[in-house]
């Protein structure tokens, strides 16, 4: 199970990866919908490899976060080197982040009010909270330049980290990434990779990992809501090497409160 | 004679090591220029002054009209203009025909068609907008 998961994780982010490096041709950060839209039409075979780069990414964060469950529950931090934990717990912000920067940069309704919304928060952060939205976003001056950067220098970053992780204790068997490769063109065949037109609506749902946010959002202050909140189970599994017993039910807490935010945010 | 043989040896050594700590200095304060040079070109933007749209349009009682980063309406005040930016989290805020109010998608602030707040996460009312009346149309300035 933890190979069939590690191997997964790497097998799939090595597909979004090069489906990636193919629509980036196409793609234009100065015009995000219009391109993305003329990959979808115009490009052949265009929307096959943006549907291929949806799902293996999506498909990344779900295996990415099985495999760091697994690992919790088979305790596993205890018999790594602490840095070696700290890597694979900082992963999986990692991969949300770029999931999310992905929704940003195809700039439909999905992305634009995301990346509206991911300045905002980031601002909200107290002292650097402006230092990190010149970094990462800056969407309402500069478009989605900076996300569209983001997503690609932290691809490359984490493949590159967890990658040689894995491709140092073997090499990914043809197998392993036929396999993933397989699944994901069988989903990309099967639906379409998703896009919003923009329109006068009363109800823009964000990414689909984000509705629990979103939903928070409505009660609590940005910076709680946005900010803290979603960092509490990162803080947790880090503090899982030392504290196993109080992170364990902090993460479990956790996870029941999103989950029913996320479904509020889901049935609205 | 025996002297030289121990301290040559040590003066290359000193020497060695001295070049060593220096080109390890110098790396450092490089990459620490580099980085200090690309954190201030990333942070350092001038404020951009606002951006300024030319309308000609009639404005009717009763009818908004929505620009891409505005509502433009005719008040019992006179002519009045309104961000688009939700103040809450900065989304794109919409006008509801059927409710005659502004709504934002994201987290459903309503304002009224004055941009007055009336309930959701905002908790502030919409910003209006610099609006000058011409001749030729109206002169709107986008912050």
């Amino acid at each position: 199970m933890t190979k069939w998961l590690s191997w997964g994780v790497t097998a799939t982010l090595l597909i979004a990866t090069l489906s990636g490096i193919i629509i980036s041709y196409p793609y234009h950060e100065e015009h995000p919908l219009i391109s993305t839209v003329g990959i979808e039409t115009v490009v052949p075979f265009g929307d096959f490899f943006r549907a291929l780069h949806y799902f293996s990414g999506q498909l990344t964060l779900l295996l990415l976060w099985m495999h760091t469950v697994e690992a919790l529950i088979k305790r596993r931090a205890q018999s790594r080197p602490w840095w070696s934990w700290s890597i694979l717990i900082l992963s999986l912000p990692a991969i949300l982040f770029i999931l999310f920067t992905g929704y940003v940069i195809r700039d439909d309704e999905t992305g634009f009010s995301a990346g509206r919304i991911a300045e905002h928060l980031a601002l909200s952060i107290p002292w650097v909270g402006k230092y990190m939205n010149h970094l990462f976003f800056l969407v309402s001056q500069d478009g989605v330049h900076r996300p569209w950067l983001i997503h690609v220098y932290l691809t490359g970053l984490v493949l590159g980290g967890t990658g040689l992780w894995h491709f140092r204790l073997r090499l990914l068997s043809l197998l392993d990434l036929g396999c993933w490769a397989t699944i994901c063109t069988a989903l990309s065949l099967v639906w379409p990779a998703s896009l919003v037109a923009p329109q006068e609506t009363t109800l823009v749902k964000g990414p689909w990992f984000f509705l629990g946010v979103q939903e928070l959002l409505r009660y609590l202050p940005p910076f709680w809501a946005g900010i803290a909140y979603p960092s509490l189970p990162v803080v947790c599994l880090f503090g899982y090497y030392w504290r196993p017993r109080l992170a364990t039910l902090s993460l479990l807490l956790w996870a029941l409160s999103y989950g029913i935010f996320l479904l509020m945010g889901a049935c609205r | 004679m025996t002297r030289n043989i121990y301290v040559i040896p040590l003066t290359i050594m000193i020497i060695k090591k001295q070049r060593r700590w220096f080109i390890k200095a110098l790396t450092g304060i490089w990459l620490g220029g580099l980085g200090a040079v690309g954190l201030i070109t990333a942070f350092s933007y001038l404020p951009r002054p606002p951006k300024k749209i030319f309308l000609k349009v009639k404005l009717v009682p009763n009818k908004v009209i929505v620009g891409p980063e505005y509502f433009l309406l005719l008040s019992a005040h006179g002519p009045i203009a309104l961000s688009r930016t939700c103040p809450h989290l900065g989304c794109t805020v919409n006008y509801d025909p059927e409710e005659n109010i502004f709504i934002c998608p994201c987290h459903q602030s309503r304002f009224t068609l004055l941009g007055r707040y009336i309930s959701g996460p905002a908790h502030k009312d919409l910003k209006p907008l610099k609006l000058k009346h011409t001749d030729a149309g109206f002169v709107l300035e986008i912050a």
